[in-house]
C-alpha cells in the first residue's frame, strides 16, 4: 500500500462510518422521512383552518404532532388502546357524536369504507368544519389540496 | 414428567388451576364461569388422576407432578355448588376471599356487565367522565358495547376502590340499568364458615375490595393484603397462610406487593401468570392456569398438554 492509498482509506473511513450509520438510521427509523413527517407537514399548513377540536380517526402520530395544542380525540376500536378517546368504527351517521369537532382527520381510509366514514364525519364535524383526508399521493379518489413527497391531503367542507 | 432439576434431581411439576365460578350465565364476557356439569367432569377426571394436593404443598420437592385446585374472589356459587362437588369428589381446595366484599355484594365488573351486556334496551351511546379524561362509546351494536365494556374494565380497573364504584355507580344510572339479577353475589360469612369447617378445605386471602394492588399508594396497599390477612385469620380463628393477587396478571402485581403477602404471614401467594410451578420458582408469585368452560375432555387434554408441554 502505498503512503497516497493509506492517506485515502484513512480520510475514508470515518465518512464511511458515518455513512453507515446514516443508512442504518434510515432503514430502522424510517417514519420521520416517510409518512408521518409528511403527514405532520401536510398538516401543519393546514393548522389554521382545521380549528381547535379535531379528531382523527386512524394512526394518530402526524395529527398529535402537527396540532400539539388542539383537544384532540382519538377515534378508534381498540378498548386497550389508552389514547382511544372515541371508541366506534366510525361508520355510517350515528356512529360518532353529532356537530362536535371542527376538523376530522381521516388517516388511509379503507377503500371499501369509505362512503360511510365519510358520512359519519360529516355530521361529526360543525357546519363550517372540515373533514380532511390523509392518504397516499396515488389514491386517485380525492382531489389533492396540498401534496408532500408520496403524501396528499384533501378537505371535504362537511356540510 | 419427571425432569432434572438444578440439583441433579429429579423433579415434579405443580400445575395450580384457577376457578373462578361454578355456574351458567348467559353472558360471561371474561370467562369467568364453569358450568356445574363440566365441574364435575373435571373434578371426575382429577379424582381418576389422583395428584391433587393442598396448595401448600406446591412449596415441596416432589418426584411426581401435582395437581392444586383454587378458586378466586369468593363468589356465592363456590359455597353453594363448587364446595358441595369438590367436598364430594374428597379433593383439597384453596378458596382465596375478598373478604370486604362477603355478605352477598356484587363485584363491580359484574354490575358494569349487567348494565352494557344485560339485555334491557340501551341509548346508541354513552358519554362519561372517568379520572383518566372523558369518553365517548358508541353502543349501536353488541359488538361495539363488548367494546364499551371491555374499555370501561380496562380503564377502571387501576382506580382506587371508592372511585371504582363511583365510576361503576355513574355508568349504571347514566345508562339507566336495572338491578342484576341475584345470582352473581359474593358468599355470606355464614357460608364461608361452613366451607372453612371442611378438613380438605384452605382459606387464602384475595384482599378487602379486589383493588389492583400495583399503582396504589403503599398505605392502601397494606390496607389491603395485611389488613385482608388479619381480618380473615379473626373470623376463621386460624392462621391464613395464602393470598392471590386481584386480577394476578405481570400489570397488576409488584414487588411490594410480595412483599407485604410475605410480612401479613403467607407462606405463598398465587398470581395469574400462566405456567407450572418449578423448581426455583418464586413462592410469592406462583403461576396458574385459569380454567375456561371445557368439556371434561378438553380438561384432561390441557392438564395434560401443560404437564408435557
Amino acid at each position: 500500500m502505498t503512503r497516497f492509498t493509506a492517506y485515502l482509506v484513512n480520510g475514508f473511513r470515518p465518512l464511511r462510518r458515518q455513512l453507515g450509520a446514516l443508512r442504518r438510521r434510515t432503514r430502522t427509523w424510517r417514519r420521520p422521512v416517510g409518512v408521518v413527517a409528511a403527514d405532520r407537514r401536510l398538516l401543519a399548513a393546514e393548522r389554521p383552518f382545521l380549528g381547535r377540536d379535531v379528531a382523527v380517526l386512524g394512526p394518530s402520530l402526524a395529527v398529535r404532532q402537527a396540532l400539539p395544542d388542539v383537544r384532540l380525540d382519538v377515534i378508534g376500536t381498540d378498548p386497550f388502546d389508552p389514547t382511544v378517546t372515541v371508541l366506534s368504527d366510525g361508520l355510517g351517521p350515528g356512529s360518532l357524536p353529532v356537530g362536535r369537532w371542527s376538523s376530522l382527520v381521516l388517516v388511509d381510509p379503507p377503500v371499501d369504507q369509505r362512503s360511510l366514514l365519510l358520512d359519519a364525519a360529516a355530521t361529526a364535524c360543525r357546519v363550517d368544519g372540515v373533514v380532511a383526508i390523509l392518504a397516499g399521493r396515488g389514491d386517485a379518489e380525492w382531489t389533492s389540496d396540498r401534496v408532500r413527497g408520496r403524501r396528499q391531503l384533501a378537505k371535504l367542507a362537511a356540510s | 414428567m419427571p425432569h432434572g432439576g438444578q440439583t441433579g434431581v429429579w423433579m415434579g411439576k405443580g400445575l395450580i388451576l384457577l376457578y373462578h365460578r361454578v355456574a351458567d350465565q348467559p353472558v360471561d364476557p371474561f370467562q369467568l364461569c364453569v358450568t356445574a356439569d363440566n365441574f364435575r367432569g373435571h373434578l371426575e377426571y382429577l379424582q381418576r388422576r389422583a395428584a391433587v394436593v393442598p396448595l401448600s404443598e406446591m412449596l415441596r420437592k416432589s418426584t411426581a407432578n401435582r395437581i392444586a385446585i383454587t378458586f378466586d374472589d369468593g363468589y356465592r356459587d363456590n359455597a353453594e355448588i363448587a364446595a358441595p362437588a369438590v367436598a364430594a369428589a374428597g379433593l383439597p381446595v384453596t378458596w382465596f376471599i375478598t373478604v370486604g366484599r362477603l355478605g352477598g355484594h356484587r363485584f363491580w365488573w359484574d354490575r358494569l356487565t349487567h348494565a352494557i351486556l344485560g339485555g334491557h334496551p340501551l341509548p346508541a351511546y354513552l358519554e362519561i367522565d372517568l379520572p383518566s379524561g372523558q369518553v365517548w362509546l358508541s353502543l349501536r351494536t353488541w359488538e361495539a358495547r363488548r367494546r364499551a365494556l371491555n374499555l370501561l374494565h380496562h380503564r377502571i380497573r387501576p382506580l382506587r376502590p371508592a372511585d371504582v364504584e363511583s365510576v361503576v355507580d355513574k355508568v349504571t344510572s347514566a345508562l339507566d340499568a336495572p338491578p342484576p339479577p341475584p345470582d352473581s353475589t359474593t358468599m355470606t360469612t355464614d357460608q364461608l364458615l361452613a366451607i372453612a369447617r371442611h378438613p380438605q378445605a384452605d382459606i387464602g386471602a384475595h384482599t378487602l375490595s379486589h383493588v389492583q394492588l400495583r399503582g396504589q399508594s403503599i398505605d392502601l396497599k397494606r390496607w389491603e393484603v395485611i389488613g385482608s390477612v388479619t381480618q380473615l385469620s379473626s373470623m376463621l380463628r386460624r392462621p391464613i397462610r395464602s393470598f392471590a393477587y386481584p386480577y394476578g396478571s405481570p400489570r397488576a402485581v409488584d414487588r411490594e406487593a410480595q412483599r407485604l403477602a410475605k410480612e401479613a404471614g403467607c407462606d405463598l401467594a398465587c398470581s395469574t401468570n400462566a405456567g407450572l410451578v418449578e423448581s426455583g420458582h418464586g413462592r410469592y408469585l406462583l403461576p396458574r392456569i385459569a380454567v375456561g368452560n371445557w368439556s371434561a375432555a378438553a380438561f384432561a387434554e390441557k392438564v395434560e398438554a401443560a404437564f408435557n408441554r
